[in-house]
């Protein structure tokens, strides 16, 4: 079966997906996995585990090689995709904002929350790691979601920024009661934000 | 020394058989790369944005059409445009027209097949991007572009550098005739030919110029981008 069904449910449905890349199996979740509307979760493991991969499948950005993905119409058209690597376009920062579909005012605003207002006029592909994650993640939030699925969005930060992402993003899943799913490899961000740890290892569900 | 000085008067003095070669040089290289780039860039962006069947062969003849020897392109050109050829009532061949129809097969295989790399590595990472915003898909199109933008100028100049020195489609479908389809390539065969390297390699040292000053206007244009 390699089908992406949409039903009108609250939750996301994952049935005995698969999903392999030249051969090799890099996600076999035999069993079903249930994400709850409105609630948090965080996805860990090392890398290669099939974080990534199980992130873009429930994007849409993949199909699974057999299985299925239960995601509701709802969450689906409001859904907000931060990719490991993001794109930063060339442009400034505020307009690297206001191209997610908001004015100057509003982006200007995230920007202050995020630590960036100083930079608003800088080309974005000046900033460093940790600053180009963080507008990525502004880029992300200046619009209302109903499921968020961030992969590894502080990888690049330091102990104060990770701080800072965590209270954006606690204050924006309380305002918009939107699902989280979030790959990452820092236990304490996980546990500050998230109310269920998933473990990968191989490709396979695992014990912490 | 003594060569540029005589270089120098030819292009200054009484006789404009110099100047004619010039003109025409960059008549031919200047049509034949906004010809080439016209037709080549949006092909190719189409090549490097979308799925459709047949995409990987059309890339395939494209890479090998890159590698297209000039005197191929004038070649066929010339059969094209030949009395008997399908375009022959057009009357172009030994004509400026048929240089650049001839100019146009070598240039639109690099432009398409350039584009296509440069859009293919940079946009499934801006497709993805885009979709985790929610950035409409018209837009994305004229952003995947925009964001192209330094790397056409490359191109652009890439081509012109191909029109600008290649000599072999020149001389079949131009002739060389003087004052008519005579170009700097054609001229510097000619004065080789005729055992004139003095002037051969002034008219090699003016093209060199030509090409450089091209060059630093494109680089000027990526440069006032940023």
């Amino acid at each position: 079966m390699n089908e992406l069904h949409s039903i009108g449910l609250n939750s996301i449905e994952l049935n005995s997906i698969q999903k392999s890349y030249q051969g090799r199996t890099v996600l076999d979740l035999p069993e079903s996995l249930t994400f709850l509307q409105g609630n948090r979760y965080a996805l860990m493991g090392p890398n290669g585990s099939g974080k990534s991969t199980l992130l873009r499948l429930i994007a849409g950005l993949l199909t699974p090689d057999s299985g299925s993905i239960m995601l509701p119409d709802d969450l689906r058209n409001n859904c907000g995709y931060l990719p490991q690597t993001p794109y930063i376009f060339d442009t400034s920062v505020l307009s690297n904002v206001t191209l997610a579909g908001c004015d100057k005012k509003a982006a200007r605003d995230i920007l202050v929350t995020m630590g960036l207002s100083a930079l608003a006029a800088q080309n974005a592909k000046t900033l460093s790691g940790g600053e180009k994650q963080r507008l990525c993640l502004a880029r992300m939030l200046i619009r209302s979601h109903k499921l968020l699925l961030l992969d590894e969005p502080i990888s690049a930060q330091d102990r104060s920024s990770v701080e800072l992402v965590a209270n954006v993003l606690e204050t924006y899943l309380k305002e918009t009661d939107c699902t989280l799913i979030i790959a990452t490899h820092t236990p304490r961000f996980a546990e500050l934000l998230c109310c269920e740890i998933i473990h990968l290892e191989n490709g396979k569900r695992s014990e912490a | 020394m003594q060569t540029f000085q005589e270089l120098w008067q030819l292009l200054t003095g009484p006789d404009g058989e110099l100047r004619g070669i010039v003109y025409t040089t960059l008549r031919l290289c200047l049509t034949s790369t906004v010809l080439s780039a016209a037709l080549g860039i949006p092909g190719g962006a189409a090549l490097g944005l979308y799925r459709f069947p047949g995409r990987k062969f059309l890339v395939r003849i494209c890479r090998t059409l890159m590698g297209l020897p000039p005197v191929l392109a004038g070649l066929a050109a010339f059969f094209l445009l030949s009395r008997s050829g399908p375009l022959g009532q057009y009357k172009l061949l030994y004509s400026v027209g048929a240089m650049v129809t001839a100019q146009i097969m070598l240039g639109v295989p690099i432009a398409a097949g350039l584009t296509q790399s440069v859009i293919a590595s940079s946009a499934e990472a801006i497709r993805e991007t885009a979709y985790g915003i929610g950035l409409r898909r018209c837009r994305l199109l004229g952003r995947t572009l925009h964001e192209c933008r330094k790397s056409f100028v490359s191109i652009v100049c890439l081509t012109f550098g191909q029109c600008l020195s290649e000599v072999g489609a020149a001389q079949i479908c131009g002739g060389n005739i003087a004052g008519k389809t005579r170009v700097m390539t054609t001229a510097i065969v000619l004065e080789t030919n005729m055992g004139d390297f003095k002037m051969a390699g002034a008219l090699g040292i003016l093209l060199l110029l030509i090409s450089f000053g091209i060059m630093a206007l494109g680089a000027w244009g990526v440069r006032a981008d940023e």
